[in-house]
């Protein structure tokens, strides 16, 4: 109680570590990421040139389509292919991605079980195209390598394909979460959806907190998996791959997504210029000390 | 160090931006004649009769009382239109009469008849020296006279008169003593007319049988009145029209109202329209005459406010009158002026608490579109419009359309919905309801691919979230830009835009946690510390 108390005063004053929308927004991404640089990471072939040139590890494009009157030769692109992603290239929230698993008699099967003739594939293209997962504007489809779950810590194999989340200030990570679907989340690592928000120990890997939808849990709400005390495997590389994407590109702030493939290790799969702050819940932890700009800090503003 | 002196310019554009305006206001509040007085609204009334009637080849005349401004009441706007080709205006015992008539009409006739009209409510003092005359000498003074409905030299009458009002005692006494009388007679809903005779046998009346009463007490003990016959102003149709009377109190027509208990004074909606014991529709036999009135309260501020002042420079307030003179409706302005601070609370709405909704600006729109049916229908058609999108939307998505097709369907079956919604309405009386037939299609076309966009990113259970948000954001910014005070305040004072633009640019620059973040991060901020587990 008394606890509280003292919490809540220093909070009325200001006085606590957590970086607010606001705060994140005037203070982080303003400052240190000039929107002329969004598209570089808003647009997945961009960010995936720039990163292929800078050495760091991404899934393999297989093909794009870019145009309506490409439409005709998804059969002749994709007919040779047993699995693949389909992904919009301004997409937002892992809406629009369909994960391909399979192929069997001519048709298509995806991660959930539903089966897709050309038909099918060659409309989904092409509402992407059209920019339904783009607000609207036109887009780009993307066919990528599937990747598949590596071991995380063990042999538990989650559903859906858990990612890993880096925020880097100045090309420093700053904190790092793991994201793991559930089944209420539709196999999506968002949190909002519904995915759990697994917090990372920078220096060890170790996972600390587990947060979903808001409340603490220390297993996977869809079975008995521990969540937390683990080890995340290739930890080191993950962190090294933050650091070198950071260094790739030329915006302060970033929110950079990692998955674990068996067959390649960590994979860079995109990053955001505007990364969530539930970061923050998973670990228990505010991100604003570790931002916190020494001139800002100051009481005058940024010294560009 | 760029950043700072850009600091200093800002501080400096914020101080102009509060210290311009409230300077102004001061200035015009203490020296440029400005009476807060003149920031209390006023109800006006949109009054609007329709008299209907039909012609069998006979001429056809029509006659009723127009209202009358004087320095109680304001008439404004008015306007006529008619299928009887003419139109001639009387005075007629002081009354206005309009007098509308044509030869050979066959077949449905109508008369459209609208007016604006505000007043002000008056109490008058009546000076307690003033006595009561006794019965006058001759009966053919005005407004002492007796008449078949004013039976003011009945025995009965006259007998009742002198001992409610005896000759020689104060005259608000004895007003009191007869004003309670006729408000004791039982009221009844209106019967035709009632003269002051069968009032009194009966002990029963309505407005005008107990008007008539007080009016016949008072002739009968030398006291000049008359009746009044006019409108209750009050938003809805109606037919009925109100009686009250004036007693003369040395120079002054003293309003008195039996029915509805008011001694010497008028409340600000009773509207007057002929003196005297007249009825308000005279015309032709056998054309199926019928007619109705139908009352709108707006609220405002008074337009002489408007007026004043107009060569005043610092008197902004004259950019009204030049919209006016320009045929620009007033209450289009009054929309725009207040969209500034609609957009203010949506800022502090969204970046102070923590709001999310459809659109940035976008229940600023809706909140303007839904003055026409009042918040609660309002709330309610777009609640269900929501609801039918998302079940459309539900229908049509197997069928794996393309988007923009899709949108159309959507859009399609919300005009169905709304026409339907607002036929509903109209047949059974709900006005409110089929103004909502009026809901701009444009809101309602980014309302409906906002919602769809929004179930396609976020899932529906944050979509039904966010609607609720938006809903809530919609009602915040219709009770402020519809909130009389602070329409009334930028009407007024339209600088006051240039404090929100002040506001906007702290709120811009403000960091701090948003309210719906405490609660986020609750077990960061309030919890047992940082320790790990």
């Amino acid at each position: 109680m008394l606890d509280f108390l003292r919490n809540a005063a220093l909070v009325l004053k200001g006085d606590h570590p957590v970086l607010g929308i606001n705060a994140r927004n005037r203070t982080l991404v303003y400052r240190e990421n000039s929107r002329r640089h969004y598209p570089l990471a808003d647009d997945k072939l961009r960010t995936k040139e720039i990163l292929k040139a800078a050495g760091v590890p991404v899934p393999e494009t297989l093909g794009t389509f870019s145009w309506m009157h490409e439409l005709g030769r998804v059969e002749s692109t994709l007919g040779k292919l047993t699995d693949f992603v389909i992904k919009p290239a301004q997409g937002k929230a892992g809406n629009g991605i369909l994960v391909i698993v399979d192929r069997r008699d001519g048709r298509w099967l995806d991660a959930g079980g539903n089966t897709w003739d050309t038909d099918g594939i060659t409309r989904h293209i092409g509402d992407i195209i059209f920019g339904n997962y783009a607000h609207g504007l036109s887009d780009q489809a993307l066919i990528e390598e599937r990747l598949v779950q590596a071991s995380l810590f063990g042999e538990e194999r989650f559903p859906g394909l858990p990612d890993i989340r880096v925020i880097t200030h100045r090309g420093r990570p700053v904190m790092a979460m793991l994201r793991i679907p559930t089944a209420a989340s539709g196999g999506k690592a968002n949190l909002h959806q519904g995915a759990v928000g697994v917090g990372l120990d920078l220096d060890t890997g170790m996972t600390t907190y587990a947060c979903h939808q808001g409340r603490f849990l220390t297993h996977h709400p869809d079975g008995r998996w521990r969540l937390i005390g683990r080890k995340l495997q290739a930890w080191d590389r993950i962190l090294d791959m933050g650091r070198l994407t950071a260094a790739a590109m030329p915006l302060g702030y970033l929110g950079i997504d990692l998955a674990l493939d068996s067959r390649r290790g960590p994979l860079v799969l995109e990053v955001n210029v505007r990364p969530g702050l539930e970061i923050q819940n998973a670990n228990l932890e505010g991100l604003e000390p570790l931002v916190a700009d020494p001139v800002h800090m100051g009481g005058k503003g940024g010294a560009e | 160090m760029v950043s700072a002196s850009r600091g200093t310019i800002l501080g400096g554009v914020f101080v102009l931006l509060l210290g311009i305006p409230l300077s102004l206001i001061l200035y015009k509040t203490t020296r440029g004649g400005y009476t807060l007085d003149s920031l209390v609204p006023v109800h006006m009334y949109d009054v609007s009769l329709d008299m209907t009637f039909s012609g069998y080849g006979d001429s056809i005349r029509v006659e009723t009382f127009l209202p009358m401004a004087d320095k109680r009441v304001t008439i404004e706007e008015e306007r006529r239109t008619s299928d009887l080709p003419l139109y001639a205006e009387h005075r007629e015992h002081g009354n206005r009469l309009g007098v509308w008539s044509g030869p050979d009409q066959r077949g449905p006739r109508a008369i459209h008849l609208e007016y604006r009209s505000y007043a002000k409510a008056f109490t008058y003092r009546i000076d307690p020296d003033i006595k009561v005359p006794g019965p006058p000498a001759a009966d053919n003074l005005p407004y002492l006279d007796t008449t078949t409905t004013i039976q003011a030299d009945d025995p009965e009458i006259t007998a009742l008169a002198a001992r409610l009002a005896p000759t020689g005692s104060s005259l608000v006494e004895a007003l009191h003593s007869i004003q309670d009388y006729c408000y004791g007679l039982t009221g009844v809903s209106f019967k035709g007319t009632t003269d002051a005779l069968t009032a009194l046998r009966l002990g029963e009346a309505s407005c005008n049988g107990k008007s008539r009463l007080f009016v016949a007490l008072c002739r009968s003990q030398g006291i000049p009145a008359r009746l009044v016959g006019g409108l209750i102003l009050e938003t809805g149709r109606k037919r009925t029209s109100h009686q009250w009377l004036e007693v003369l109190v040395g120079p002054y027509w003293v309003p008195f109202c039996p029915t509805n208990g008011y001694f010497a004074s008028i409340p600000s909606r009773y509207l007057p329209l002929y003196r005297g014991d007249e009825v308000l529709f005279r015309h032709s036999r056998d054309i199926n005459f019928d007619y109705a009135f139908t009352i709108v309260r707006r609220d405002g501020i008074r337009a002489e406010l408007l007026q004043q002042g107009l060569h005043d420079p610092l008197n902004l307030m004259s950019i009204w009158e030049t919209f006016r003179s320009a045929g620009i409706p007033f209450e289009l302005l009054k929309v725009l002026l207040m969209i500034p601070l609609g957009t203010l609370v949506l800022v502090i709405l969204r970046n102070v608490v923590g709001l999310q909704t459809f659109g940035t600006f976008l229940p600023i729109l809706i909140a303007i579109a839904f003055r026409q049916t009042g918040l609660y229908w309002g709330l309610l058609a777009f609640m269900t419009l929501i609801i039918l999108i998302f079940l459309v939307r539900q229908v049509i998505q197997p069928l794996g359309l393309l988007h923009i097709p899709q949108m159309a369907i959507l859009l399609s079956f919300s005009v169905i919905f709304i026409l339907a919604l607002g036929a509903i309405g109209a047949r059974s009386g709900f006005l409110n309801l089929a103004s909502v037939s009026l809901f701009p299609i444009a809101i309602m076309a980014i309302t409906t691919e906002r919602f769809s966009l929004m179930i396609e990113e976020e899932g529906i259970r944050r979509t039904a979230e966010i609607t609720l948000m938006t809903a809530l954001g919609i009602a915040c910014c219709y009770w402020v830009m519809n909130a009389m005070a602070f329409q009334i305040l930028f009407m007024t004072f339209p600088e006051l835009v240039l404090v929100v633009l002040a506001l906007n640019i702290w709120l811009g620059r403000w960091i701090g946690m948003r309210v719906m973040e405490f609660w986020r991060f609750r077990h960061l901020l309030f919890g047992q510390g940082g320790g790990r587990a």
